[in-house]
């Protein structure tokens, strides 16, 4: 005998007059006058009211599935005002569990105690491990709601489950929709084969009536559980409360968006500018001094053709001022904000941007004061700085941690959102690699020169065809003034050619980004 | 096999329970509970003597049933009060009188 006949099942009704079953798919439920009107006018029918005692027994059933969802709700209901947890005595295959027993409270062992009669197992169920264990005393000690079901465990392992029939499954499918008990003595200890026949028996003798009954007391006794349960246990509320939790985390998280609307540009005021390119030069040795975008035009006033030199003596490609540092970090902090709304509650990260060809790190070191400044945390928007350091090893002092990475490898690691890129060094287009992986939006800042043709698409002139980066899945977006398809929201962008009188548009430094579809 | 007294009852049961329903009087609940009794109680190997017993306490814990329990009633009365007089004529042709107005007495306190 083998353990698979320690399992017995019963079922009842659903069964007319001629063993038809009841399908009630064609008038059934959710009209406003009740779930079960269908069914009671299925059973007004001559050929239904017919079989008299099948009327009574649906009906019988209607009832203990009504209770039995009362109960449900209640327990539920009581289960999710409380904080407390056992989460130790949960299965986790369950929805909810309510244990009877092992209750490790004090008080509540009391309340247990006090009303322990309530808790005694009912007849029938006492009746059938008693049968499946003629020498030993056994208990229910554990009782879990599953879906329709109600699903008893004895202390010795025996399972008993109950499975009630409901509307939306008699709207399913009719044949399945019975009232059924399922003993499984399977993992009852001292289990043997006189048990599997016994299990067997007792499937055999049960009949409708008795099922009823026993069905009447089970969902009685699950009743009386409510009303000794204990202000406890629930992995279901447990869940609930950490998904609030969660919520309210990602909530907390989300950047305020009117940041970028409401905090105006603080600049510098003029009486406090460096009044010659030789201060300007002394203050911007500390890597960390912004000047204002009209400091550096007053500095260089009538010293136009100098600012070339002054930049390529300092190592400047692109001389960061106040206006464009503001600008760019209020695009990326909403950049950011749409990104953020892409993550659930359960995957909150920060976004990451990453700065790659970094230099000395003055970018990244510049837009993470600024964002601090605007009220954006390091959990909503985390700045990576990364450079092969090829070409500024010599200069060896960073403002900032810059980390040795190439472009690839950096985006690789690092997996970030945004990726920005400052003067790309001209004649190797470098992009294709901000263009994997996580990367949702590059930012390319600097001349036309920088990269090659391929970067900014414009091989397709001569090519044909559509540019690498739309191959890519990407668009572009001109960021700062000068295009007229720009959204014109970078200012303040000094180049180092772009201070020169009559210095030719192409020598313009911008800011173009270029987004994911 | 289920005589026919107890199938009209139930199914008169059944018809009562669910126009109840239909027209809001008693609560699922209530129909089912009554639906269990009735099938607890009236087992279907019942014979018309035992129905007639069992009868009268039928509607002691549901009066939704007193209606029908009351017409049933009737007819057991009717029947057995036919049975008496038919009876009570045999003994007092017999010219046994006294017991003819004992019978009549015990049927007579048994109603009161």
């Amino acid at each position: 005998m083998t353990g698979e006949a320690a399992i017995a099942e019963v079922r009842a009704t659903h069964f007319g007059p001629k063993n038809e079953v009841l399908n009630l798919k064609s008038e059934s439920t959710s009209k406003p006058e009740g779930k079960w009107k269908g069914l009671f006018q299925a059973l007004r029918k001559e050929e239904a009211l017919n079989e008299p005692r099948h009327v009574l027994e649906v009906l019988t059933e209607v009832g203990i599935t009504e209770k039995y969802s009362q109960v449900k709700t209640a327990i539920q209901s009581q289960i999710s005002k409380t904080d407390e947890r056992m989460p130790d005595l949960f299965d986790k295959s369950f929805g909810i569990d309510i244990f009877v027993g092992n209750i490790r409270d004090r008080s509540h062992t009391e309340v247990v105690q006090e009303k322990q009669k309530l808790l005694q197992t009912p007849e029938p169920v006492k009746n059938i491990l008693a049968a499946l264990q003629p020498n030993s005393q056994d208990d229910i000690i554990a009782i879990k709601l599953i879906g329709d079901s109600i699903l008893l465990t004895s202390g010795n392992g025996v399972e008993i489950q109950l499975t009630l029939p409901t509307e939306k499954k008699m709207q399913k499918d009719p044949l399945k929709n019975y009232l059924t008990l399922q003993i499984n003595a399977q993992k009852m200890k001292g289990q043997s084969a006189e048990t599997a026949i016994v299990v067997s028996n007792f499937a055999a003798q049960n009949n409708a009536g008795a099922l009823l009954e026993t069905t009447q007391t089970i969902v009685d006794y699950v009743a009386k559980v409510r009303d000794i349960l204990p202000e406890e246990i629930s992995r279901e509320s447990q869940v609930k409360q950490a998904a609030l939790v969660k919520e309210k985390q990602r909530q907390d998280w989300l950047i305020d968006k009117s940041i970028v609307e409401n905090k105006p540009n603080q600049i510098r005021p003029p009486s406090e500018y460096a009044k010659t390119p030789e201060e300007l030069e002394e203050r911007m040795k500390t890597l960390k001094y912004l000047p204002a975008e009209a400091e550096v035009r007053q500095v260089f006033k009538g010293r136009e053709m100098e600012f070339d030199d002054f930049c390529f003596k300092n190592e400047i490609y692109e001389l960061y001022t106040q206006k464009f540092i503001d600008s760019i970090s209020k695009y990326l902090i909403s950049q950011a904000a749409k990104y953020q709304d892409r993550i659930d509650s359960s995957q909150i990260r920060p976004i990451r941007i990453l700065e790659v060809g970094a230099g000395r790190g003055q970018l990244t070191y510049f837009i993470e004061q600024k964002m601090r400044e605007l009220g954006i945390r390091d959990d909503q928007v985390e700045l990576i700085a990364t450079d092969n350091k090829s070409w500024s090893a010599a200069r060896g002092e960073t403002v900032t941690q810059v980390k040795s990475l190439d472009a690839e490898n950096a985006v690789k690691i690092y997996g970030p959102d945004i990726v920005l890129f400052s003067w790309m060094p001209p004649g190797e287009d470098l992009s294709p690699p901000l263009r994997k992986h996580s990367v949702q939006e590059y930012i390319l800042i600097g001349e036309d020169m920088c990269g090659n043709e391929r970067t900014w698409g414009t091989n397709v002139i001569s090519e044909g065809g559509i540019p690498d980066y739309e191959k890519d899945g990407f668009d572009i977006q001109y960021l700062s003034p000068g295009n007229d398809e720009s959204l014109n929201i970078v200012h303040g962008q000094l180049g180092r050619g772009q201070i020169r009188e009559g210095s030719a548009p192409t020598n313009k430094s911008s800011t173009i980004a270029f987004i994911r579809r | 096999m289920i005589s026919d007294k107890l199938f009209f009852l139930e199914k008169e049961i059944a018809k009562l329970l669910l126009d109840k329903l239909d027209s809001s009087e008693i609560t699922v609940e209530r129909a089912s509970e009554i639906s269990a009794f009735v099938i607890k109680s009236l087992p279907e190997n019942l014979t018309d003597e035992q129905l007639g017993r069992i009868l009268p306490s039928l509607d002691d814990q549901f009066v939704e049933l007193a209606s029908i329990v009351n017409i049933h009633l009737k007819e057991y009365q009717e029947k057995n009060r036919q049975n008496l007089i038919t009876e009570a004529e045999k003994l007092i042709h017999q010219n046994k009188l006294d017991q003819a107005n004992n019978m009549m007495k015990d049927f007579f306190y048994k109603k009161i």
